[in-house]
This record gives structure tokens, C-alpha cells and sequence, in this order.
């Protein structure tokens, strides 16, 4: 019972209140995908011509969509696909990316070198380039999409746990457990690794985020998700209620979207050690809030000009 | 305070009997064009105590660096227990042999200990890597001196001269028959360094290890060593007993050393 106490007031002080808003409200998401079927009060692909954009009632707490399909019920399951796709994309980057950061952090010189290019070279690839390009090779579909953000999210992982994994590394600590005879592995996962964990998962936070909105930018498109399939992106991408001014149903999942992708970066820099960010409590200093002067456009010091 | 058994004491039967515990010959370390060891020479006899003095920069560490394998000497020998370390090491049994022979203690004790592990677990690590009794560990703990709770603690809430005996104990636990002390209390303010300089003292006393202590500061080494070598550039300038080099120095250099240290009645020359 102590312990939880103990457990729970650290992990508020470190995640602070909007940390913990960010997980509480990711924590109801989760929870709602994952028993999507007992919580979801009808079935997402179960259509009724005659409810076709009912308002919120009594049988559509949230109303329903254009062929009559429980708005609620489709937002629970979609939160499924649109959070499974970014899972997969951050899982098979990390298992990709850690690896290397990790070998270029230990070896330094050419090794690091030619990762380090190789993740550069990488991180110039726009992400969801690569993903149209994949599915115009492959045709569309969540698995193609994955694969190739899952590419293109490797060096944005990997760049932060290279650099984060180096400056453990040239930590005499480290030089120490190589003294007593302990190998490269057990140093870099056990030690190392270990010391980079708060890292890591906050930056993989971030990068779920970032991956949730690709994914659903490319379901929006048509690229990933398929249309009967109950999914953020695809839902946000309703043109049909939009035309005909029912704007509630297309705002909802992209208001889930924008919400969780929040959510998802703030607790990631939580997790990752940034403090709040402190621009938005401080006073604008006068000067800059000031606009143009009132004789013209140019608030260049005199002595400049000349 | 309780002797560690087994510390110091002959486990492996391979060492070779009767030589010099560390012994190093026309050792030389380039850094590019950088020359910042050359032609080193010295022994530490077994259970003896070498200490080296010389300025910032003139290669102290990078010979402690090489003794213990972070670093590969450009040239010249090193023999730890009468076996060779000039390459590194292959292999993990190699490397786990050549830690029970020679370990250290690095100077900061701030970056030197794992931050996120208690003192008693990295203590235990090391005896579980070494396949030595993990219930050593109490012992070493005490040996440092650091009480059951500071044993418990992560670095970040101990302080520098406990941080310090947590290194030392780590050090021990692998039964090393040398010692090297890198400048391990220059970052200790003067009484937590008399206390761990004590605690040294009183480790060899028990368990017969031979130390390499390498300091700026004489009265550290006069205190704790039987012979002291010193160094300029990379280069030994005098070697020789303790009490000869450092009350009567041959050398210029030696003497500026001596007379670089703040003594009752010392003033600023103008």
C-alpha cells in the first residue's frame, strides 16, 4: 500500500499535472481499444439507412454517419487500427534503430561515422514519401504504409539514442566495467541501455505520435487503412458529411487524433526529462510584443541602416 | 574493520611466483603527433607502492589508462603478475584474468559509478562475474567502511568521498593484486581525503595488495607510498624511495614540484 503511495506521488512528480493528464486520457484510449467489443454499444460496420446522420440520441450517444453506422461505436474501434499501426511502426524502428545507435555509440570512429551518414541519409527521406512510393510498388494497405515508416522512423529514434548512449559511453563508469572484464554486450544493455531508458521511451512516445498522424494522413488519402475498416484517418477523410454540413462526424476522430498525438508529446518530454514548457507561462517582453512602429516598417537600429 | 579473505591472496595459481607485481619497460604512447609518454620505465614490487607525481599533462593517467587496457601503448611492455598486457585482451577469460590482476579507481566519483545502481549491486556484479561468494559483499561493504543504508543508495545520493569507498570496494571485489589509484582523492576536500587515504592505508595493511598511486599531490603520496617516480612530459625526470626523492630531489624539477606546495609560513612570490 505504501509502495503504490511512494510509486504514485513519483511518478507525479516527474510526469507533473499535464504529464498526467496525458496518460490519464491515453490510459481511457487504450483501455477503450483494447475492449473495443464490451464497451463499444453497437457494431462499428453495422448500418441502418434509416439513422443515416442522426444527431446524438438516446440509440447514437454520439449520433451516426452517412449509412447510419454508430458514430461512438466506430470510434472505439477505430482507435484499434489507429493505434496499431504506429505501435508497429515504433516497435520496428526501435528494434532496427537501438542496435545500431548502440554499436555507433561503442565503436565511435568509422563506425559511428558511417551509421551516423547512413541515419542522416535516412532522416532526409520525408516519411510519407516513402510511404506513398511503397504503396504505389505494393499497392495500398496498412502493411506496406508500416514497413516504410517504420524505415523512415529509424534515424528519428535512433539519432537520440546514439547521442544519449554516447555520453554514457565516454562516462568513466563505463571505462570501469571494462576494467573488471565485462563484455561490449552486457555493458551497452546493461549499463548503458539501462541508464538511456527514460530517453528512449520518450522520444518512441513522440515518434507514435508523429506515426499515428502519417498513418492517418495516409488512410486519409486512401494509402492505408481500407474504407469499411472503422479508422481515425479513414473516418476523418468522410468527404460526403462534410459536403452535406454534417461536420460533427468527420471533427470527432480528428479531434481524437490531434488529442492523442498531444497527449502522446507531452508525456513524452515528461518521460524524457524537459520541463514544462516555460514560454507559455512567462510575460511576452513589451519590446517584441510591440508591433511595427507607427511611421513604418523598418524597426532596424539607425546605425545599422547607415 | 573486517580483512576481505581472499583478497590479495593467490587465486589464480598461474601466476608466475616471485616477480614484480607491475613492471613496465620503455613504455611510449603517441597521440597523433602528440608524444605523451616516452621511455618509461618502473616496477612496483609485490605488495609495494609506487607513487607518480608529475604536472597536468604529463601523462600520468594515460600510463594508468594503459596499464589497465584503455589504452594500447605505442610501444614498450607492460607485465602485470609476470604475464605480458602490451596487446589487449582476447577473449572474455583473458579479460576476466587480467581485471583479477590489476584494477583501478578513477579520479571523479561523480561520473565513475553507475548511476543507476546501489553500491551493493555493483559490488555484487562484480563478485558474480568473477565467480567469487556473493555474501563478500557485506564484507567489502564494511571494509569501505559505508554503513547498511548508504550500501542501499543510488550514487546520486551519496557523497563524493562515500561515492569514492563504493569505487573502491567495486575495485576489490575482483581480488586485484594491484591497485591503481588515479588521482582517487584529488576531488575529496582535504578531511574525507585523510579519511579514504586512512581507509588505503589500512586495506593494504590486511590484505598485502600493491598500489600505483598517481597524484599532483606530494603530501598524498608521501603518505601512502614506498617509492615514487616523477614525471615530466611524458618522461621519468627522478625515481627512487619516497623520503629521498621528496625531502632531498636531485632534480630542478622535483624540487619546483616540492616547492609548489603551500606550506605553515608559505607566501606568494612576487
Amino acid at each position: 500500500m505504501n509502495r503504490t503511495k511512494h510509486l504514485w506521488k513519483r511518478l507525479n512528480t516527474t510526469l507533473g499535472r499535464s504529464g498526467m493528464l496525458s496518460a490519464a486520457f491515453l490510459a481511457v484510449v487504450l483501455l477503450a481499444a483494447i475492449l473495443a467489443p464490451l464497451v463499444a454499444p453497437a457494431d462499428p460496420n453495422q448500418s441502418s439507412l434509416l439513422d443515416a446522420y442522426a444527431g446524438p440520441s438516446g440509440a447514437h450517444l454520439l449520433g451516426a454517419d452517412g449509412i447510419g453506422r454508430d458514430l461512438l461505436s466506430r470510434l472505439i474501434f477505430g482507435a484499434r487500427t489507429s493505434l496499431l499501426g504506429p505501435a508497429l511502426v515504433v516497435g520496428v524502428s526501435l528494434l532496427l534503430g537501438i542496435p545500431l545507435a548502440l554499436l555507433a555509440s561503442w565503436y565511435g570512429g568509422w563506425v559511428d561515422g558511417v551509421i551516423a551518414r547512413v541515419f542522416d541519409l535516412v532522416y532526409a527521406l520525408p516519411g510519407l514519401l516513402l510511404a506513398v512510393l511503397t504503396v504505389a510498388l505494393f499497392g495500398p494497405g496498412l502493411t506496406p504504409a508500416v514497413v516504410a515508416l517504420s524505415i523512415a522512423y529509424i534515424p528519428f529514434l535512433a539519432r537520440i539514442v546514439r547521442a544519449a548512449a554516447r555520453q554514457q559511453r565516454v562516462s568513466p563508469y563505463v571505462d570501469a566495467l571494462a576494467v573488471q572484464g565485462f563484455g561490449v554486450l552486457r555493458i551497452t544493455v546493461r549499463h548503458i541501455l539501462r541508464n538511456i531508458v527514460p530517453v528512449v521511451v520518450g522520444q518512441a512516445a513522440i515518434a507514435f505520435g508523429y506515426a499515428l498522424l502519417d498513418l492517418a494522413s495516409l488512410s486519409y488519402l486512401g494509402l492505408a487503412v481500407q474504407a469499411p475498416t472503422a479508422d481515425w484517418g479513414v473516418m476523418v477523410s468522410d468527404s460526403d458529411a462534410l459536403l452535406k454540413g454534417y461536420w460533427f462526424q468527420v471533427l470527432a476522430p480528428g479531434l481524437l487524433i490531434v488529442l492523442t498525438v498531444l497527449a502522446l508529446t507531452v508525456l513524452g518530454a515528461r518521460i524524457s526529462g524537459e520541463k514544462p514548457p516555460g514560454y507559455l507561462r512567462r510575460k511576452r517582453p513589451a519590446q517584441t510584443a510591440a508591433p511595427a512602429d507607427a511611421s513604418g516598417n523598418d524597426r532596424t537600429t539607425v546605425g545599422a541602416a547607415a | 574493520m573486517k580483512a576481505v579473505e581472499g583478497a590479495g591472496s593467490v587465486e589464480d595459481t598461474d601466476a608466475v611466483e616471485g616477480c614484480d607485481a607491475v613492471a613496465a619497460r620503455g613504455l611510449n604512447k603517441h597521440f597523433k603527433a602528440h608524444h605523451a609518454v616516452v621511455d618509461v620505465d618502473f616496477d612496483v614490487p609485490a605488495g609495494g607502492s609506487l607513487g607518480i607525481v608529475g604536472e597536468s599533462g604529463s601523462g600520468k593517467t594515460t600510463i594508468a589508462r594503459m596499464l589497465v587496457g584503455l589504452e594500447r601503448p605505442s610501444g614498450g611492455t607492460i607485465t602485470v603478475m609476470g604475464r605480458d598486457r602490451s596487446r589487449p585482451a582476447r577473449g572474455a577469460r583473458e579479460r576476466g584474468r587480467r581485471a583479477r590482476e590489476l584494477q583501478i579507481v578513477f579520479q571523479d566519483p561523480y561520473t565513475s559509478l553507475d548511476p543507476s545502481q546501489s553500491a551493493r549491486a555493483a559490488v555484487e556484479e562484480v563478485l558474480r562475474h568473477h565467480g567469487r561468494d556473493l555474501s563478500l559483499a557485506q564484507d567489502l561493504v564494511d571494509q569501505v567502511g559505508l554503513t547498511e543504508r548508504q550500501s542501499h543508495a543510488r550514487p546520486r545520493d551519496l557523497s563524493g568521498g562515500q561515492r569514492q569507498r563504493v569505487a573502491i570496494a567495486r575495485a576489490l571485489a575482483a581480488s586485484p593484486k594491484v591497485l591503481i589509484l588515479d588521482e582517487a582523492v584529488s576531488a575529496l576536500d582535504v578531511s574525507i581525503q585523510a579519511q579514504v587515504l586512512n581507509l588505503l592505508a589500512d586495506i593494504r595493511a590486511e590484505t598485502g595488495i600493491a598500489y600505483l598511486l598517481i597524484s599532483h599531490d606530494l603530501a598524498v603520496v608521501r603518505q601512502l607510498c614506498d617509492t615514487v617516480l616523477v614525471l615530466r612530459r611524458g618522461r621519468v625526470v627522478e625515481q627512487g624511495e619516497c623520503d629521498r626523492v621528496l625531502d632531498d630531489p636531485a632534480e630542478d624539477y622535483t624540487r619546483a614540484l616540492r616547492e609548489a606546495v603551500p606550506v605553515p609560513g608559505w607566501t606568494v612570490n612576487a
